[in-house]
């Protein structure tokens, strides 16, 4: 049985990874490039955080 | 006719945001401009119909078949995070134009206790495919709604002269109180 | 001195509920009494020290591109360990505390930490991080159901997180003067926003008599 949820989880975290990576690949398109920093809420989840901007610079 | 009561309770009855306190960071945190909040809105509707939809399948379909539905909050978590961010890879690709206005809030979904709590909240009240589905409808349009009218209303505070120590989140958390308030005059409804 | 302050602006500086702001879904819902509070508190202390721990062990070997990912793994894991804990030890608590429990995935008080402290600090220093902001969450959360409690049932108890049939205290003051709302949902917003309001009151005080001190020494 254990080995079944093993593969499950793996396969899982395989698609998330894979499509974190690709969208984070993927260019935003024109005009959107200057969007707006969300400085909303203290969630370092959020990608559009501005504690991550401030990493890249 | 359950179906359309099942739908008024979730989304004023039993309210996400007001009765369950689901999703208070965006509510807090979301900027004043009622069209951002009814992009949000919008964002958020998608992605918790989707998410309640697959995670009904991935729960009864895979996880109970396998024997391993100890792995329901990981796999859900997981799903949702994919689905944020294929919906972002996908509106990236096809329309600018929605991805300008909605893309900023698309990374907060992931966190947001509602899209999570709406799949665990089906699982445990033991609904099937169309309730599943009904309740996905309901509680992010209950959402959007109590989003909606709170950044109306505090574009209003905006201009209101606010006591200096309930300037900001403080006022904010109290108009949310009275926003509860008008909600528990209509529970007996349902 | 340097780890105590580490340990110590979790706590006061940079509460996670009074100032940062963070994780205020579940501080609102299961503030409805002491224990739930109590309870809550210890399993946010527990998924955070050892999220942080494993994160700050893992630091140098998680690539950069992908921690975010990661970081939800492990802790949606952690909470996993924990909801089964709770369920197998106390189930009066872990059905009261309900859906809450696994909804700590999404708390940002977890992943905030782990993001902003525990992915660049060393083991130690995260340990003393994760217990400054568990308690400082846990003491916002028993500031906030004590204010509940008092006024919307009149009375103040505690109950063992461990065992719900032991009383450790129950002290029952103006119960005929309670004040309902406050047990349910409009009561939360309305106590939280009273409470942050006294916080703010204090800084702008604090504030006035700074300003008033330099205008003194300017004469």
């Amino acid at each position: 049985m254990s080995i079944y949820a093993i593969i499950f989880l793996a396969i899982m975290i395989a698609i998330f990874i894979g499509t974190y990576l690709l969208n984070k690949n993927t260019p935003k398109p024109e005009g959107c490039d200057d969007m707006e920093e969300c400085s909303a809420c203290g969630n370092f989840g959020c990608t559009m955080n501005s504690h991550h901007k401030e990493e890249n610079n | 006719m359950e179906l359309i009561g099942l739908f008024v309770s979730l989304t004023f009855v039993n309210n996400v945001v007001l009765s369950k306190f689901y999703a208070i960071c965006p509510l807090m945190g979301l900027s004043k401009k009622p069209q951002n909040a009814l992009n949000m809105g919008l964002a958020v509707t998608f992605v918790i119909f989707v998410a309640s939809i697959v995670t009904y399948f991935i729960y009864y379909y895979v996880l109970v078949p396998l024997e391993i539905t100890y792995l329901d909050l990981i796999t859900f978590i997981l799903v949702i995070a994919s689905l944020v961010q294929f919906v972002e890879m996908f509106l990236k690709k096809t329309s600018p134009e929605i991805y300008k206005s909605m893309g900023v809030y698309l990374p907060l979904i992931t966190t947001n206790c509602a899209v999570l709590g709406v799949a665990l909240d089906n699982i445990s009240a033991g609904y099937n495919l169309i309730e599943a589905a009904v309740a996905g409808l309901a509680v992010p349009i209950g959402f959007a709604i109590v989003i909606y009218v709170f950044a109306t209303i505090r574009e209003r505070l905006d201009i209101a002269d606010v006591p200096e120590s309930f300037e900001g989140a403080p006022i904010a958390l109290i108009t949310a109180g009275i926003m509860a308030c008008a909600i528990m005059g209509i529970a007996g409804i349902v | 001195m340097k780890k105590f302050d580490i340990f110590k602006k979790g706590i006061f500086q940079e509460n996670p509920i009074f100032v940062l702001q963070l994780g205020m879904c579940s501080a609102l819902a299961i503030t409805t009494s002491l224990t739930n509070a109590v309870g809550m508190g210890i399993a946010v202390i527990c998924v955070l020290m050892m999220s942080n721990i494993i994160i700050s062990l893992l630091r140098n070997i998680i690539p950069n591109e992908i921690r975010i990912p990661v970081y939800i793994v492990i802790i949606a894991t952690l909470v996993k360990c924990v909801q089964m804990i709770m369920n197998a030890y106390t189930p009066e608590l872990y059905n009261s505390l309900g859906v809450f429990i696994p909804l700590i995935v999404v708390n940002c008080i977890i992943l905030g930490r782990a993001e902003a402290f525990a992915s660049k600090n060393g083991v130690i220093d995260s340990i003393l991080d994760a217990l400054g902001m568990g308690i400082g969450y846990l003491f916002a959360v028993l500031v906030i159901s004590f204010v509940r409690q008092l006024l919307g049932t009149g009375g103040i108890s505690l109950y063992n997180p461990l065992d719900a049939t032991q009383v450790i205290f129950n002290i029952e003051l103006f119960p005929d003067y309670a004040i309902g709302i406050f047990t349910q949902s409009a009561g939360a917003f309305i106590a939280l926003g009273c409470i942050l309001a006294f916080i703010q009151y204090l800084k702008v005080r604090k504030e006035h008599n700074a300003k008033k001190v330099e205008k003194a020494s300017v004469k």
